[in-house]
């Protein structure tokens, strides 16, 4: 955080300072206009510019964290945050026409900035590629943030019902079997009011990084609520989502968790379910999966 | 001569809930998901440092104002669930402490409607039985309005969630709520189980009756009673154990069968008809909307709970004849008795 505050500060004071020289430099050549000759539009037009861009450079420094692409792309736009407040300037001041570098400051900034902006996108363009492989099993075929959980980064039930609807088409198109897994913690009720909400939140967290591992990269997972997960799994037959289901219940309880604060350990198991698409839709599959849970659980409290 | 209600229950603006106590529990939460402080608390005039001093009262509106905010900021589904899974037994003195101790689910629900105005302020747990089912409706203590159902969905997760954690076993909860379906229908299914139902009469929970007597384990029978008396002297220590509108709408229902009018109900309030008027407005509601609902809420009573027909609960309410309680009715429900019993 540190590093990104102490950059967005040398950003703006730069840019001040290039401001700064900028105005000075006409005002020592030119004079300023009587105030019947400023054509107001053309400030307000030029002068929302000039603050759009420097709105667009705020976004950029607070969002991204410091690196080449967030170099690139600041400098750019500074650049055209200058050009364009050079604009502005000149709607106050006149320069001589003899003067011909005096346009230099306006003019000669832009198409550094657009090759400072171009090299910076194609450079965000080969990172957002890199990011997309490590969201594979959490996206697919579109992104929304909206939809994505607040506390864990997979998609929210929304962002799976979406994703159901499009994969349920998909499956009938090419005819291939589609399966749904669901994964609900067994007694995380008492995980939480044992060990507390921080630690209930972190063991969350750690078992959907532990389930997006026993995946493979075709599979999506998302959370559908609290401590339920559900994974689509595209082209697998019953067979194969039912050795999957097993396994992902195998890989959470032998998933050695001990706490942050006094290192206890604590024993973690889930009940698993599969069920395979078939003729319903997306929210009576959801609502079908759910029952599944709720059924096994009561076998399961029955049995013993 | 007295009136019958010497002390006025508390209403919307009355201080009357520790920020220590639910409202920290709020508080919490949305800091743990990374909420501004300053931006959570605005508005609700109580300060961070408030819930450190564990001094400060605040009012129910203030309160409403601090829920308004948090799910706003948080903007998460599952806030309200969250909220609930954390809130009770919780620390809220000794009535919490009760809670805790409490042996089947007959005492935790005596505990939550004996202390309420303690465990839960804005929201009032009223409990029936008949020989098949046991009945906890919730009613609006304090006119929630736009809050009303994050409360419901807090509420009902949490005293189920309570009841799981207590009982160590997962109980088979029928739910019906006021509202439509909600778009995160998950949340539901997760935190209250699939048996549920919208668009109904009142916010209700259900269960079998078997289970109210059924032992709890990990109970000591004899350290309750100590918590107990606590727990009255702390209730005592409070403003009044019972919201304005939740003691007019007991006065309502025990006088159901005789006539009411404003002058008659003010009078035992010991207030005037004006005063009275202009504290049903604070609450966002009016003297006919409570005789409404509380003839409503009687017919739906005397319906589910006791198995009356149509015709019993007209000649309870005193309606002269079938017409005049089928308008009623349609009035107060939007629908006709015959197609809703």
């Amino acid at each position: 955080m540190k590093k990104r505050a102490f950059l967005q500060t040398c950003y703006s004071y730069g840019l001040a300072i290039a401001i700064g020289i900028g105005l000075l430099i006409i005002s020592v050549w030119g004079d300023l206009k009587p105030t019947v000759e400023i054509s107001w539009l053309d400030v307000f037009s030029e002068g929302g510019m000039v603050i759009l861009a420097l709105f667009w450079l705020a976004l950029l420094l607070r969002s991204r964290p410091a690196g080449r692409v967030t170099q690139l792309l600041a400098l750019g736009l500074c650049a055209i945050v200058f050009s364009w407040s050079m604009d502005v300037a000149d709607e106050f001041i006149r320069m001589p026409s003899s003067l011909i570098w005096h346009n230099w400051l306006e003019s000669l900034p832009i198409p550094i900035a657009l090759i400072l902006l171009s090299v910076g996108i194609y450079h965000w363009h080969q990172e957002e590629i890199a990011i997309s492989a490590q969201m594979v099993k959490r996206e697919r075929y579109f992104r929304e943030h909206r939809l994505f959980d607040k506390l864990i980064p997979v998609g929210g039930a929304a962002y799976l019902k979406k994703q159901l609807k499009l994969s349920l088409a998909e499956s009938k198109k090419l005819q291939q079997p589609l399966a749904l897994i669901a994964v609900d913690l067994d007694n995380f009720n008492m995980i939480n009011r044992l060990y507390g909400a921080a630690e209930s939140d972190h063991i969350l967290q750690l078992i959907c990084q532990l389930l997006l591992l026993n995946l493979r990269d075709e599979d999506l997972i998302c959370r559908l609520a609290g401590d339920r997960f559900v994974v689509l799994l595209h082209n697998t037959s019953e067979h194969d989502a039912q050795q999957m289901s097993i396994d992902l219940q195998n890989a959470v309880s032998s998933f050695a968790y001990r706490t942050r604060e006094h290192h206890q350990r604590v024993y973690l198991s889930a009940t698993v379910v599969t069920t395979m698409a078939r003729t319903d839709d997306s929210d009576s599959l959801i609502k079908r999966l759910n029952l599944e849970i709720s059924k096994t659980r009561q076998q399961l409290s029955n049995a013993t | 001569m007295t009136p019958p209600i010497k002390t006025l229950g508390y209403e919307i603006d009355t201080a009357c809930i520790a920020a220590h106590y639910q409202p920290a529990v709020l508080v919490e939460l949305a800091l743990s998901r990374e909420v501004d402080s300053r931006q959570l608390l605005r508005s609700t005039r109580i300060q961070l440092e408030d819930f450190r001093l564990a001094e400060k009262s605040i009012s129910p509106d203030q309160y409403l104002t601090l829920i308004n905010n948090c799910r706003k900021l948080v903007n998460a589904d599952d806030t309200s669930f969250l909220y609930g899974q954390r809130l009770w037994p919780g620390c809220f003195g000794a009535a919490s402490q009760a809670l805790q101790l409490v042996s089947n689910l007959r005492q935790a629900i005596d505990i939550i409607s004996e202390f309420h105005a303690i465990l839960s302020p804005l929201f009032t747990p009223r409990f029936y039985t008949n020989e098949e089912e046991l009945f906890l409706f919730w009613q609006d203590a304090t006119g929630s309005q736009e809050q009303q159902q994050f409360l419901i969905e807090a509420h009902m997760t949490a005293f189920i969630s309570m009841v799981s954690w207590l009982s160590k076993e997962k109980m088979p909860w029928r739910c019906e709520f006021t509202y439509a379906e909600p778009t995160y229908i998950e949340q539901y299914w997760v935190n209250m189980g699939q048996n549920l139902a919208f668009e109904q009469q009142m916010n209700c929970m259900r269960l079998p009756i078997e289970l109210l007597d059924k032992p709890w384990p990990n109970t000591s029978q004899l350290s309750i009673h100590g918590a107990l008396k606590e727990a009255h002297k702390q209730l005592l220590s409070l403003h009044s154990p019972q919201s304005f509108i939740d003691q007019l709408y007991d006065y309502i229902q025990s006088h159901i069968r005789q006539p009411l009018n404003l002058e008659k109900v003010s009078a035992a309030f010991g207030i005037s008809p004006a005063s009275m008027k202009r504290k049903l407005k604070k609450h966002h509601t009016t003297f006919q909307q409570q005789i409404d609902m509380a003839r409503k809420n009687t017919a739906i009573y005397l319906f589910q709970v006791k198995h009356f027909n149509n015709q019993q609960i007209a000649e309870y309410l005193r309606f002269n004849d079938m017409n005049n309680y089928r308008r009623a009715f349609k009035r107060w429900t939007g629908l006709s008795p015959y197609t809703l019993f």
